[in-house]
């Protein structure tokens, strides 16, 4: 008898390629409006963003005569990603810097695709911000004046408990007419790619409305029960687009279902606390990175329990990556 | 966690292939000169040759004896003389085996007749000695399942959910023999005592499903009923099919039986009527040939001990090409070379696919899909984790015994990592060292 093939005889034509892909045509929304909003000079981050990531990934691969993996799509992800968290003033060098962290240090070090611990996207971002803010703080409203202003999470932040009167109205926090980084401003572009990945089963729809529901609800608690305000928060900063494209990220989240879900939702809740507790509006960011590290405590405690079988075991050191 | 219910996938849709030989009536295989019939063609110990070289044999005539536990009788499929006892490889390996020359006259030899009222030692002993296996795929004898009576049966599912893809024969002796399905269904909830019968049928499969209601209506039995299982794979699998139906779960190391039900393949249930009330004995059976590499698909009803090649040749051979012979469905089927094996008690499908250039592996991308959908709830790559760095025991941790090797995870990783193939090699190098 052959042992050549082995059952299954057939596959699922989804690939990783196929998933990348999908997560690339989400974002083509809010790419969009990033450069009808800002023009040329987000065209330039993103586009730099992206072939940065790619050539980077290129050169290590070909460096260490690895399997060349670009064309999973994965480092044009990453680097979309980078491209879109930034401001439209942002110079390109912090743009190739941030590929360079993201690709090199981030994920290729740990062994490439699957082995890191962080989110690339986000470490990078986060990283960036702490060396670089004055560089990358320079927050302009869309249109060609380029008129200065500032994130709607300065009226927000800082302990308050309400929306001030002087604070941009929803309708425009939702709209994009705020200051922000190019991807992250409008909103209604961000759901368009959240509900494609749902459509595509790409990610699952509770995993980013967690992650919004545990900010929401803490927000509420600190805000004392103010609805608007609470959802302020929500519709603000980062945090829709992270939680649609960061907390969904395969490698550096848990892998069972309930414990994405338990990871989200406390992403959610940690970025309301630094955002509230500690006055920090680049919160969501390093609320993803802690909970990177803790994601396989969290699959460990979620491991589901097997049919046939009473008692569920926690294989200790299996969550961790190998 | 009862919350979470609603994320529990209950299985994955998989292109059904079905089309091709759904609407096609079985057609009676004429039997070729030689037949060959392996005495290893169900699970446990090979039957006993019963004939010598030189013996005249009937159809339904008993050529291998079933051993003390595990085994089943073996009958002839055909008249004819027995020209040769020995070792032949079969889908099993290599097994003695008996080979028969056809003399194209079809006398037979009937089973005695049975009484009307039967009791459970009368159907079990029907069973055993007709050589009734599971049909369904895994050729469990039946006359052990059947004997139940240390345990009280108090449920009965009869499996009509053929969720491997290609596979149209149990949808096909569905269709066509639906009054007989009832008919004895009617009989084993009459010998057994119990209250209600389940079939279970797939929800896109309309005609077979309508063939059964019309004869559960035409038979006015109101303790029969048709149980719709939407179309996702592996419904078809015991364990899971009777926690969905009945909400029973069976734990590990526990039987069916165990818990009062008995669950049976329509095929195997159309065995059963045929040796109840035609008197016939185990030996033949629906086949799906089917698959792009062969010229015309086909239900067909096939004389078991049938080379393949005779199979096939009635098909009308096969397309130009590279070919996969698959024994089974595409799922949990295996692939064989030599077409001169012969068609044994559990073949449901005959299936000849292209053969594609096996795609390279890749990394692992942590899109955890292998863990979401399998249905036993396993985490696979962490149990291919666990092979690959050697860490056997953490197998165990991992409860990797309870795999039902469906192959929904080797089939959904987008990184086409061979998932089931380390679960099983696990399995294997863990094989009696649980008590170390």
């Amino acid at each position: 008898m052959s042992k050549e093939f082995d059952a299954p005889f057939i596959k699922t034509r989804v690939t990783e390629h196929f998933i990348m892909k999908d997560v690339l045509i989400a974002l083509i929304p809010v790419s969009v409006m990033a450069v009808m909003n800002f023009g040329i000079s987000s065209l330039m981050i993103l586009t730099i963003g992206v072939v940065s990531a790619v050539f980077f990934e290129y050169a290590y691969q070909k460096a260490m005569k690895k399997a060349i993996t670009i064309k999973d799509l994965s480092a044009a992800v990453t680097g979309l990603l980078i491209g879109l968290s930034l401001p439209s003033t942002a110079p390109l060098w912090i743009v190739v810097f941030g590929t360079a962290v993201a690709i090199l240090f981030v994920k290729q070090l740990p062994g490439g695709i699957g082995k890191n611990t962080f989110n690339p996207a986000v470490f990078s971002r986060v990283l960036i911000k702490i060396l670089f803010t004055p560089f990358i703080t320079n927050w302009v409203l869309p249109g060609p004046d380029a008129v200065s202003t500032a994130t709607p999470l300065r009226f927000i932040g800082n302990g308050s408990k309400a929306i001030p009167s002087d604070a941009p109205t929803f309708y425009d926090a939702f709209m994009g007419n705020i200051g922000g980084n190019v991807g992250e401003m409008v909103k209604w572009a961000i759901l368009l790619g959240f509900a494609y990945l749902v459509i595509r089963k790409v990610i699952s729809f509770w995993v980013p409305a967690s992650m919004m529901a545990g900010l929401f609800l803490t927000m509420l608690l600190f805000g004392e029960s103010n609805v608007g305000f609470a959802l302020y928060h929500v519709i603000t900063g980062t945090v829709m687009f992270a939680a649609v494209f960061m907390v969904t990220d395969y490698t550096s989240g848990p892998l069972n279902k309930k414990a994405r879900i338990y990871y989200a939702l406390l992403i959610g809740i940690l970025t309301g606390i630094l955002r509230y507790v500690f006055d920090l509006p680049g919160g969501v960011g390093i609320a993803i990175l802690i909970m990177n590290l803790l994601a396989p405590v969290i699959d460990g405690i979620c491991t589901p329990r097997v049919f046939g079988h009473n008692v569920r075991i926690i294989p200790v050191s299996s969550i961790f990556r190998k | 966690m009862g919350i979470f219910k609603f994320l529990t996938a209950k299985g994955i849709r998989i292109p059904n292939h079905k089309e091709k030989t759904k609407d096609l009536k079985i057609e009676d295989m004429k039997a070729p000169k030689y037949l060959c019939y392996p005495m290893s063609m169900h699970i446990g110990k090979p039957a006993k040759p019963t004939v010598k070289v030189g013996d005249i044999v009937k159809i339904g005539t008993l050529i291998g004896e079933s051993e003390e536990g595990v085994s089943a009788n073996i009958h002839a499929s055909v008249s004819g003389k027995v020209v040769s006892v020995g070792e032949e490889e079969g889908f099993r390996g290599d097994s003695e085996s008996i080979i028969i020359e056809n003399d194209y006259r079809d006398d037979k030899e009937k089973l005695e007749e049975l009484f009307e009222d039967i009791t459970i030692e009368d159907f079990v002993d029907r069973l055993e000695k007709a050589g009734i296996t599971g049909k369904g795929g895994a050729g469990f004898p039946a006359h052990i399942k059947y004997d139940m009576e240390r345990n009280e049966v108090k449920y009965l599912v009869i499996n009509g959910a053929e969720c491997e893809p290609y596979s149209t024969a149990d949808h096909r002796c569905m269709v066509e023999y639906a009054d007989e399905i009832v008919k004895i269904t009617k009989l084993i909830l009459k010998i057994y005592h119990v209250n209600e019968a389940y079939i279970a049928v797939e929800k896109d499969m309309k005609e077979s499903k309508d063939a059964l209601d019309k004869a559960i209506k035409k038979s006015k039995t109101e303790n029969i009923r048709l149980y719709e299982l939407p179309t996702l794979y592996p419904q078809g699998h015991e364990a899971l099919q009777i926690d969905q139906i009945l909400g029973i779960e069976i734990k590990q190391g526990q039987l069916p039986g165990d818990l009062g039900v008995l669950l049976s393949n329509v095929s195997t249930i159309k065995a059963i009527y045929d040796v109840i009330f035609k008197n016939e004995s185990f030996h033949k059976r629906i086949i799906t040939v089917t698959g792009p590499m062969i010229q015309n698909p086909k239900n067909v009803m096939v004389r078991i001990g049938t080379k393949v090649e005779s199979i096939v040749e009635a098909c009308g051979g096969f397309h130009e090409g590279e070919r996969i012979n698959i024994k089974g469905g595409p799922m949990m089927g295996k692939s064989f070379e030599d077409l001169s094996l012969p068609v044994d008690k559990d073949t449901t499908t005959l299936l000849f696919l292209k053969k594609d250039s096996k795609e390279e592996e890749r990394s692992c991308i942590r899109c955890a899909r292998c863990i979401n959908h399998c249905p036993v709830s396993l985490q696979p790559i962490l149990i291919s984790n666990a092979y690959r760095n050697l860490e056997y025991k953490m197998g165990i941790t991992l409860k990797s015994e309870s795999c039902i090797s469906c192959g929904t995870c080797s089939y959904i990783c987008p990184s086409r990592i061979n998932l089931l193939d380390d679960i099983q090699k696990l399995n294997k190098e863990m094989e009696g060292k649980e008590d170390e």
